[in-house]
């Protein structure tokens, strides 16, 4: 026997095939023609990206400074300051949609400039709301030795559970 | 269409809808980790939505080959970012190139399982199915509701719906999939006939929990749903039950105060029927359900012998129904003119829009507004939103590269200047003489470890006594035997000997002293070495490198210019298609909008009409 389908249900799956239809009335040459764009200007960026970087920040001077954070129980960041050799370089305003990116393991990129071989400092900053919503201003620092290869650094915020307190330092990247 | 058909449609439809809800960023594993920077940082990208972005430094970081920490885990990220992007080709590429290096069995499952998704959602469901079915038992937890929802959509596009309801079936009461599941399940079940199953199983859904909007949204969804089809079974009061649990300020509210007028009026309940009805009059009046109950709200009124108030809400539905109709007509002009949609242009090229665009004109907002809630004006407006800002990312590319064509030109003309000076400076031999002296150097040490000569390491004060005693002595042996002078010889021997002990028990120290300095000094000329090697390489590479950059420059820029008239030239066509879709909307709204004039004018004429007979009738 033929089951009558309701019409309210006929209307609900109507509007359920339509969404299904990927683009139904966007013609479909369109529809590819745009693919292709998208992965046409997906390549030139990566390529456009690479050149500004050799050009911009060759590897033997090249200093890359990245954040990260772990779930940020004990410490909201607000904002971050960065020093080296103190000469600011960055700062930086979170917005939540940032700090969210970063407790779920983003790693932001801070800063990438150049630097001469040879000894330098940095310094971070970093202000926000401690534990019991107190606010909070840290720094941290480290001092390194920039070679020939590009210099990876990671400022990291890590939740220490046992002293119930924030913890901040510096690692160096092979 | 055949209802199988119909149903198979529905599958296709439904897993868009509740995909797209789930983010992208969703389906990587928490317990993945994060150990490469560079990976992280796509990441950091992909958790704000900024698709492009997190793809291109996904991209950069496999060409330079800085990506080594992280296994395969970037791949399948890439391969999902694809699939967010509508790279659908380059993601199903890259799914099948991860299962040919038979990587790890969590590796192939997550690649099966994307795979499978991707089939489903260009609705390709046998080849979805194929894929699924290699889908093993090493899939992250965190993706197993996925997978449910992904199998049990997969067998409803194959028709197969008792399938479809036993797969969607959660082994987990606690999942935020749960809601979803069983909106499946009862369209499942609703679509092959099955009825009180299917509204059971909405009844179930609307007494879940609902932590978040989606999931209020989906509990309104489908209580309105379930009210909907009471009510079209002339089940009114039961109906009304559910159609009072959809929540007063979400997005299915107009519809169900439309059908909780509906379900009131039909059981003779005017005054009931009224409220919803006059609460939707004062809502959005671009929403049909609201434009209906204008129409609406006097016949209750009518009902209820509030004549003259009804016919007062009829004039004034009228005079809203031409006046809506009036802006629509100018809306539609604007369309035809291309006005309806925002200029793109003032769009940066190098942040993602991550959010809506709307046009300017507060008129064309809420027109523009009522259309993007149409899923196919939406994709073909993103798709709009996405040319521009691809358009945006050319144009800053194309200031950009003329500066770094300029630096390339600046640099040249410094190393042109430079040159003279840096070969003049590697031509001085100064480095190698005093090499050559510290491999002297080198080998008095080693003499001086292996002989035992400590003298050899007297100081300058040292070495000046020792020579006025050698004087001393030489003179004093002249002189002969005189016995007189032996107090002195003694004196000299002991000054002689009390030298000596001092140098030789300083022996060591001062040995590793001069070892030291010789290894200090060595270091530095190392590195004064190597400093010299860059710099002859850089000055033999220079010119190259600048042939290099030149190179890739120009056909960069080339790249930048033909992409940008392509480009251009979609952004307009696909302006244009939105505007006919646009076009035919609104035509649609017009037509709904006469429509309801007409019954307006019916009803109140009707109205009028009984009002002059009663007025005929007495005496």
């Amino acid at each position: 026997m033929k089951t009558r389908l309701p019409k309210v249900l006929a209307l609900l799956l109507l509007s359920l095939f339509i969404a299904g239809q990927s683009q139904a009335d966007e013609p479909a040459d369109l529809q590819s023609q745009v693919r292709s764009l998208k992965k046409a200007v997906v390549a030139l960026n990566r390529d456009l990206f690479l050149l500004e970087e050799e050009l911009l920040f060759p590897g033997h001077t090249q200093v890359s400074v990245f954040l990260s954070l772990d779930l940020g129980e004990f410490f909201t960041l607000d904002s971050v300051q960065l020093k080296i050799d103190d000469k600011a370089l960055a700062n930086h305003l979170y917005t939540e949609r940032e700090l969210a990116a970063l407790r779920r393991g983003g790693v932001q990129r801070l800063f990438l400039g150049n630097l001469k071989s040879g000894e330098h400092e940095l310094v971070a900053f970093f202000t926000g709301l401690g534990p019991a919503g107190r606010d909070y201003r840290r720094a941290t620092s480290l001092k390194f030795t920039k070679g020939v290869s590009p210099k990876l650094l990671e400022l990291r915020i890590i939740d220490l559970e046992a002293r119930q307190q924030p913890e901040f330092d510096v690692r160096e990247w092979e | 269409m055949s209802q199988a058909g119909f149903i198979l449609r529905l599958g296709a439809g439904l897993l868009g809808a509740l995909l797209s809800s789930a983010t992208l960023g969703g389906s990587v594993p928490a317990e993945a980790g994060v150990r490469d920077l560079h990976y992280g940082e796509a990441l950091f990208q992909l958790f704000q939505q900024r698709n492009f972005t997190a793809i291109t430094h996904l991209q950069m970081a496999q060409a330079k080959g800085t990506m080594t920490a992280q296994g395969d885990e970037p791949e399948l990220v890439l391969g999902g970012l694809y699939l967010a992007y509508g790279l659908y080709d380059e993601a199903e590429l890259l799914f099948q190139r991860l299962l040919e290096k038979a990587a790890k069995p969590v590796v192939r499952d997550r690649a099966w399982f994307q795979l499978a998704r991707l089939h489903q959602q260009q609705g390709r469901p046998k080849r979805a199915s194929a894929a699924f079915a290699r889908i093993g038992d090493a899939l992250p937890d965190s993706l197993h509701e996925q997978q449910r929802e992904l199998a049990g959509l997969i067998a409803m596009a194959q028709g197969d719906h008792p399938l479809a309801v036993q797969r969607l079936v959660s082994s987990d009461g606690r999942s935020a999939w749960q809601g979803f599941h069983l909106f499946n399940r009862a369209l499942a079940q609703l679509g092959q006939g099955r009825e009180q199953e299917g509204r059971d199983l909405l009844d179930q859904l609307a007494g879940l929990d609902a932590d978040d909007e989606e999931h209020r949204a989906l509990r309104d969804r489908a209580n309105l749903l379930h009210g909907q089809l009471l009510l079209e079974a002339g089940e009114s009061a039961a109906a009304q039950e559910r159609l009072q649990r959809v929540r007063l300020q979400g997005i299915h509210s107009n519809q169900a105060l439309l059908a909780l007028g509906w379900a009131a009026f039909r059981q003779d309940q005017f005054e009931e029927a009224l409220t919803p009805w006059m609460a939707l009059a004062l809502r959005d009046p671009d929403d049909p359900a609201v434009q209906q109950g204008l129409l609406l709200a006097p016949q209750a009124l009518q009902q209820l012998g509030a004549e003259s108030e009804a016919l007062k809400r009829y004039r004034q539905a009228l005079q809203f129904y031409q006046t809506e109709l009036t802006t629509l007509g100018l809306s539609i002009q604007a369309v035809a003119k291309g006005a309806l949609l925002p200029d793109l242009s003032a769009l940066e090229g190098s942040a993602e829009t991550g959010g809506l665009l709307l046009a300017g004109d507060q008129d064309q907002r809420r027109r523009l507004r009522g259309l993007l809630a149409k899923h196919r004006f939406r994709q073909a407006y993103d798709d709009y939103v996405d040319m521009g800002f691809l358009s945006a990312n050319l144009r800053r590319w194309s200031s950009t590269i003329e500066t770094y064509d300029h630096m390339l030109e600046v640099r040249q003309a410094a190393y042109a200047e430079q040159l003279p000076r840096v070969e003049v400076a590697l031509s001085d031999q100064r480095l190698q003489g005093l090499r050559q002296r510290h491999e002297k150097l080198l080998e008095m040490q080693k003499k001086l470890a292996d002989s035992s000569r400590p003298l050899r390491l007297a100081n300058v004060g040292e070495q000046a006594q020792l020579v006025r005693i050698q004087s001393i002595e030489k003179r004093m042996g002249q002189l002969g035997d005189a016995v007189e002078l032996e107090e002195k010889r003694q004196r000299l021997r002991l000054m002689k000997g009390m030298l000596q002990w001092q140098v030789e028990t300083d022996f060591k120290p001062r040995l590793w002293q001069f070892s030291k300095l010789l290894r200090s000094t060595g270091d530095e000329l190392e590195q004064s070495r190597q400093l010299r090697e860059r710099l002859q390489e850089a000055v033999e590479q220079a010119p190259g490198r600048f042939e290099g950059f030149s190179g890739r420059v120009e056909s960069l820029k080339a790249r930048i210019a033909e992409l940008q008239e392509t480009v251009n030239v979609t952004l307009k066509a696909q302006a244009g298609a939105l505007n006919r879709l646009a076009g035919e909307s609104l035509q649609q709204r017009r037509q709904g909008l006469e429509e309801l004039q007409v019954r307006t004018r019916f009803a109140l004429a009707q109205l009028q009409d009984r009002a002059a007979a009663r007025n005929e009738a007495r005496p």
